[in-house]
């Protein structure tokens, strides 16, 4: 087994509390999404649990193993993808891959194996004797992402690994996590500061700001608790002005107000009928040119948490 | 098997640009060791040029002794002094005081008879201006000269006493002529050390060292360990912080070894002709590649990004060049000397400069184990910072 159990971890950097008294369980086979501005805590807590930095209060456990005690046989588990490209770029894709492999103690058949799949995976197979410096931004990211996988581990760390690249690349980056998560059940801890790949591709999302944690929960879960409104704006020919109080006795419609031919509708939580709402109009014969809905995002809840924006 | 994992990683950086490499660790060396041979032949081993002493001479003795003196002074070796000669006390005066640096000479009436006769004499030497190095020549002369004017005059003097014929004594008082043109003969003015018909000095020999350490350096790709995001990714890999600074330390030793084993192959055996035995040179390369990899074993401890490094490292480099004397004579003043035992680079260059003169490795054992020690230090110290690092 290799949940993941962080328990009350805290870590500070002189005066500065990076992770302030945090615990998350991760279940095996789960896409964990650590959402958070710039000095949130995201990456000094997913360093810790790589066994790169030192806990300060709690611990680490996967599955029975501690950080504390035992982080080799943690390491050996854990695929870490840095933030930053870190790679050698005077050598081939291959002779990267190589030393990688050789790290995490693969040698003979099983590092050629090893190193196939993980080509293949990336889509850098036909780059494998290409030297880095030449490869693009994006092709770097997805050869850090390779030597990473190398020994196919059972927790793939990945610290913002779309930083600076193209959305072609972007979308193979988070294709390989649900591809990699689906087909041999790895969990995935994806760290990031953009809230649409979080809400994308993460079954579980984790707040968090100033070293703490926010809110946690499915994406639903966090919305529902913060956010309980999502707003219908419908742009009609004629506004009859007995729609306003036809819509108002929908039992989950808050509120109705009009601006010319454009009437703004506030409805309590996040699944609602459209359908109701456009029976209504049809009742009416009013003719809509235009539905906008507007649910609430996690971007939105960060904005009502804290009082700003995520990328602030 | 990591720790060669990381000596093979920069074998293939290496042959990545191995052009470049060779380029700046081998053929770029020798062209400047070369020229810096023939730059230091030139300095050392031509003779020494001297300025005009101006040396007034009142010499009133008609003797053997007054005689022997305007012989030595009209030596050729004398050349760099202008012997004016004057009539009396108050020309000398004269002539000195017009002068900036000048020296009198004063060899009183009837020298060589008071000698004889060991009574009060008046030989006099008036100074006047700095101390130069004309002067120090001639003062040592004049020591010389006098001290032999003294014994063979006293010696001339007891044979006389003796009842010697008039001839015999003449034969003995010769003596001191000869003596004489001996001293006059002692051809100062060459260089009194050159470092044999070499065409790379010692010191030139030592370039290696410095561009194979400028040569690691300018190629950020060796060691790239250091850096803290590829850092992070070894460790987090599984590789311990100890295999990761001993692995780069055996890639620096293996490639300096290498690459200082060429050079010096080069070197000892086609353009110097002086041929150590073979374990001397493989000694001698393995010192000097220990050297460099505990040098780069320090700055990897101290600095994992490339800014501070490339910052500090130019700083500490040129703190052991300077110190260790690597481009001066750093043994020949006594407070350098002092500091510069305690610098590898020092020791080193002892080392390949006994080589090249015909010396072994046995033979320079305090050196070697002084280095051992300095270089173990910096390696120790490196890994201390490097662990403390990782840990933090």
């Amino acid at each position: 087994m290799y949940d993941i159990k962080i328990n009350n971890v805290t870590k500070r950097y002189d005066d500065v509390l990076a992770v302030d008294n945090v615990s998350i369980n991760i279940p095996e086979g789960t896409i964990f999404g650590l959402l958070g501005p710039n000095g949130a805590g995201k990456s000094t807590l997913i360093n810790m649990l790589c066994g790169l930095l030192r806990l300060d209060n709690g611990d680490i456990f996967v599955g029975k193993d501690s950080i504390k005690t035992e982080p080799q046989n943690i390491k050996k588990n854990i695929g870490y993808i840095p933030q930053d490209i870190a790679l050698f770029e005077g050598l081939s894709v291959k002779d990267n891959l190589d030393y990688f492999g050789r790290l995490y103690g693969l040698s003979g058949s099983t590092l050629k194996d090893s190193m196939n799949k993980s080509l293949e995976i990336t889509g850098l197979l036909d780059n494998r004797k290409t030297t880095v410096k030449k490869l693009s931004g994006g092709m770097k990211r997805r050869l850090n992402i390779a030597c990473a996988i190398m020994h196919k581990p059972r927790i793939l760390v990945m610290d913002e690994p779309t930083v600076g690249v193209d959305p072609q690349s972007r979308n193979h980056i988070l294709e390989f996590v649900r591809s990699v998560n689906s087909e041999s059940k790895t969990t995935v801890i994806y760290t990031s500061h953009y809230m649409e790949e979080i809400e994308s591709v993460c079954d579980e999302i984790m707040i968090m700001d100033l070293g703490k944690e926010l809110l946690k929960g499915t994406k639903d879960e966090i919305l529902r608790s913060v956010i309980d409104e999502t707003y219908v704006e419908i742009k009609t020919d004629s506004l009859d002005s007995s729609i306003g109080s036809s819509l108002k006795s929908i039992k989950w419609v808050k509120s109705v107000s009009s601006n010319g031919s454009v009437i703004k509708i506030v409805t309590t939580g996040v699944d609602f009928d459209i359908e109701r709402i456009i029976q209504e109009f049809k009742k009416k014969n009013n003719a809509i040119h235009n539905i906008s809905i507007k649910q609430p995002n996690l971007e939105t809840v960060f904005l009502s948490i804290t009082g700003k924006k995520l990328r602030d | 098997m990591k720790l060669l994992n990381i000596l093979m990683k920069d074998i293939k950086v290496f042959n990545s640009q191995f052009v470049q490499n060779m380029f700046m660790l081998l053929v770029f060396p020798i062209i400047i060791g070369l020229l810096y041979g023939i730059m230091y032949e030139n300095i050392l081993e031509n003779k020494l040029e001297l300025n005009t002493l101006k040396v007034f001479v009142l010499n009133e003795d008609d003797g053997v002794a007054g005689t022997a003196f305007d012989s030595l002074m009209e030596s050729d070796s004398l050349a760099f002094i202008d012997r004016i000669g004057v009539a009396d006390l108050q020309e000398l005066n004269s002539n000195i005081d017009r002068n900036k640096n000048a020296v009198g000479i004063i060899l009183g009436k009837e020298l060589s008879q008071k000698l004889m006769n060991g009574e009060k004499t008046d030989f006099r030497i008036l100074d006047k201006g700095n101390i130069t190095i004309e002067k120090t020549i001639f003062n040592s002369i004049l020591k010389n000269f006098t001290d032999n004017m003294n014994i063979n005059f006293q010696a001339a003097g007891i044979i006389a006493e003796n009842s010697l014929s008039q001839d015999e004594v003449i034969g003995k008082i010769e003596r001191f002529t000869k003596l004489n043109s001996e001293i006059s003969a002692v051809n100062f003015v060459e260089s009194t050390k050159t470092e044999g018909k070499t065409k790379i000095s010692s010191i030139a020999m030592f370039l290696t060292s410095i561009f194979v350490i400028f040569a690691f350096f300018i190629n950020t790709e060796f060691l790239a360990e250091r850096d803290k995001h590829i850092l992070s990714r070894v460790i987090a890999s599984g590789a311990s912080s100890k295999t990761v600074f001993w692995g780069n330390f055996l890639s620096i030793f293996s490639l300096t070894f290498f690459i200082s084993g060429i050079y010096f192959l080069i070197s000892y055996y086609f353009i110097v002709p002086a041929r150590p035995f073979v374990l001397d040179f493989l000694g001698a390369i393995a010192l000097l590649s220990v050297m460099i990899a505990s040098f780069y074993a320090f700055i990897i401890g101290f600095f994992t990004t490339e800014r501070t490094m490339k910052i500090f490292f130019g700083m500490i480099f040129f703190a052991f060049i300077m110190f260790g004397g690597s481009f001066y004579p750093a043994d020949q003043f006594s407070i350098t000397a002092k500091v510069a035992v305690f610098t590898p680079n020092f020791n080193m260059q002892k080392i390949l400069e006994s080589l090249v003169s015909g010396g072994n490795l046995a033979q320079e054992g305090v050196r070697i184990i002084s280095l051992l020690i300095i270089c173990s230090i910096l390696t120790l110290t490196g890994l201390f910072m490097f662990e403390k690092k990782v840990k933090a």
